[in-house]
């Protein structure tokens, strides 16, 4: 199948992506001069009439990059430190395809590629450069976001359908292989229905099962400034073989404007019939001031033990997740054109003392970040960003400098330079009051070579309990 | 393996001659009405947020660390159908983002050690993109910086440690077998 509930590619997909690879190269490239130009236009022009001349119009970007890691490590066998080095290339392709004309249909597509050049691995025992990307014990492998035909206005009330690999955002994020359909009754009222096989990409193929998942969504607007939603997500999930695990999820949102300064909404959630959560949000900007400010209050009401995939708190790596609240508070001041400053605070406590565990604490964050743009001269800043965070034993401290400078007469070529450092304060076991320092240095650039095509690379050193070197070199080329 | 070892070094090598050949390859004039005609009006609708493509600078709200800000506003301009953030931005430049551009501090250190210790705190964090099956796997398959050399004598006494629950992240039966008695 084209479409494997997985997300993990087999040959016949690769032959495929590759053959719309390759295509929309082709299209591309062969629909030069104006009849692309006018395409690519009419996806950013407001009106679309110069677009509305093309019966097809397509839009995206192709980016290739190759990423080589390397480090030194111990030979368990002799004991003698040796390099090891790690390196892969990556490919993504994203691209739209429109009717301006007449708008009928429309097809997305997102996907990306991923090959190990060298295939070094140990997955029997600990290889520093190790990561997901070789746990599937094949060179190439590669994950697909996005692949659905819409089908607009397709009978009376019925806006739009779409058909195909589709990401569902209403609530939680979740991606399907299936059908979604939008309804709309007037100006007031929306509703969207969707359903189809659940899609894990990261799945082990071996004992999931065939998951599905359906929903519905319904908005309100009974005024300019408000608006309700109702979710329904109903999720099956195959834990294993003999084990089946449905969740159902019933959400109630608010948004409410006031005035054009602020934002706000409330989000009550069930689970299984049980309260789940509350999310308070509030965005407010001050305009005379030149600031922002951005308020959130949540609070998780149930202990979360095994979930479906999309719904997990990772029960499976960390254990269950018990009742907290968390604050987070973030204000954003600009000064005039030039300066800029974010400040911070994130805190998140358990209902219960007693239900700490290793992974389930209460925390806290700040940071800062002071942004200098334009300064001392034109086309150079400078950022410095500063982070604390602490949980009962632990405490992570970070500061860091990025210098970025942008060409005048290289078509706005860019280089960055900067470092951070990162200090990790923890006690294992007996209070041993364990220290990890981190040190990164990197460079990164990018070149526009003009039609849409830059090439970008990057350097980092990371100086930690292994040293770590990362060279990636980038194309990219947009549509 | 899927591949061959040689059709894959094929297919490679088409994919970095096809990205390099475009690298150097576009014929002059290809965009240039498209840059002109964009450069008209401000983009409206799904354009890809792609620099160079949209004919104005970034808003100011963009300045400085508005990675971290990003997320509230987008949850309240996108979801409430308000249509700010797809002036320039596709409804898709979410999950294509969250799914392929990892944060800056998800680093080589932040792969081998402070992953762990930011999810002991603020597992909600990493909801933002990634689930459960992300953890499995990669825990599943890959063995942990301590699985090295004498491993297998020493980790008696780093395992029965109490308050030392690194081991049930990937080991789920206690003691996993094979587990003789010593």
């Amino acid at each position: 199948m084209f479409l494997k509930n997985n997300g993990i590619l087999s040959r016949r997909f690769f032959i495929r992506f590759f053959v719309i690879f390759f295509i929309g190269l082709s299209v591309s490239l062969l629909d030069a001069g104006s009849s692309f130009a006018a395409a690519s236009a009419q996806a950013l022009s407001p009106d679309g009439q110069s677009g509305a001349e093309k019966q097809v119009a397509m839009d995206g970007y192709l980016s290739t990059r190759y990423v080589s890691r390397s480090t030194t490590t111990f030979d368990p066998a002799t004991l003698i430190e040796k390099k090891v080095n790690d390196q892969d290339l990556f490919g993504e392709l994203r691209f739209n395809i429109t009717m301006p004309k007449t708008n009928r249909f429309e097809f997305h597509f997102s996907g990306t590629l991923r090959k190990d050049l060298d295939g070094n691995s140990d997955l029997t025992g600990y290889y520093p450069l190790e990561d997901i990307g070789n746990t599937y014990r094949t060179e190439t492998h590669g994950y697909l976001y996005d692949a659905h035909l819409g089908i607009n206005d397709p009978l009376p009330f019925l806006t739009q359908a779409r058909i195909g690999r589709q990401a569902g955002l209403r609530d939680e994020p979740v991606f399907f292989d299936g059908l979604a359909t939008d309804f709309r009754i007037g100006s007031l009222l929306n509703l969207t229905l969707y359903g189809g096989a659940a899609v894990h990409f990261y799945d082990t193929d071996t004992h999931w099962g065939n998951d599905t998942l359906g929903g519905a969504g319904l908005d309100i607007a009974p005024a300019r400034f408000t608006k309700f939603s109702l979710d329904y997500l109903s999720i099956k999930s195959a834990l294993t073989t003999t084990i089946d695990q449905q969740d159902n999820m019933v959400s109630l949102k608010l948004w409410q404007s006031i005035g054009s300064f602020m934002k706000a909404s409330v989000k009550y959630r069930y689970l299984n019939s049980d309260p789940r959560d509350v999310g308070v949000r509030v965005v407010s900007t001050i305009a005379p001031a030149d600031m922002e400010l951005n308020l959130n209050y949540f609070r998780q009401f149930r202990r979360e033990n095994e979930l479906a995939n999309e719904l997990s708190l990772y029960d499976a790596v960390l254990g269950q997740s018990s009742p907290y609240q968390s604050y987070d508070v973030k204000l954003r001041k600009l000064f005039g054109t030039h300066y800029a400053v974010d400040l911070g605070y994130f805190k998140r406590a358990l209902q219960e003392e007693s239900q700490t565990s290793a992974f389930d604490r209460d925390f806290s964050r700040v940071f800062l970040l002071i942004e200098l743009m334009d300064l001392p001269s034109d086309r150079i800043s400078f950022t410095l960003t500063g982070e604390q965070w602490s949980t009962k034993g632990r405490e992570y401290h970070s500061s860091g400098l990025d210098i970025g400078y942008r060409f005048k007469n290289m078509k706005n070529a860019s280089v960055n330079v900067g470092t951070y450092y990162s200090l990790y304060k923890y006690d294992y076991y007996n209070e041993l009051g364990l220290r990890e320092n981190v040190h990164t240095y990197y460079i990164n650039g990018k070149v526009p070579l003009g039609k849409g095509v830059s090439i970008n690379s990057s350097y980092e050193y990371e100086d930690s309990l292994e040293n770590y070197q990362t060279f990636k070199l980038g194309m990219r080329y947009d549509f | 393996m899927i591949f061959s070892r040689q059709s894959m070094k094929k297919y490679s090598m088409i994919i970095v001659l096809a990205g390099f050949a475009l690298s150097v390859g576009i014929q002059p004039g290809l965009c240039d009405k498209a840059s002109a005609a964009t450069a008209a009006k401000p983009p409206v609708g799904a354009a890809a947020a792609v620099p160079g493509k949209i004919p104005f600078p970034l808003p100011d709200s963009h300045k400085g660390g508005w990675i971290e800000f990003h997320g509230a506003s987008a949850g309240l301009n996108l979801i409430a159908g308000e249509q700010s953030c797809l002036t320039c931005h596709a409804r898709n430049d979410c999950i294509s983002c969250h799914n392929t551009r990892p944060p800056r501090d998800h680093t080589n250190t932040w792969r081998t050690l402070s992953h762990g210790f930011m999810a002991e705190g603020n597992r909600e964090r990493c909801l933002t993109c990634h689930r459960q099956d992300f953890c499995v796997r990669c825990h599943n398959e890959t063995a942990p910086r301590s699985h090295t050399g004498s491993w297998l004598a020493r980790h008696c006494t780093e395992c029965h440690v109490p308050g030392n629950s690194s081991c049930g992240v990937c080991h789920k039966k206690t003691p996993p077998p094979p587990h003789p008695v010593l």
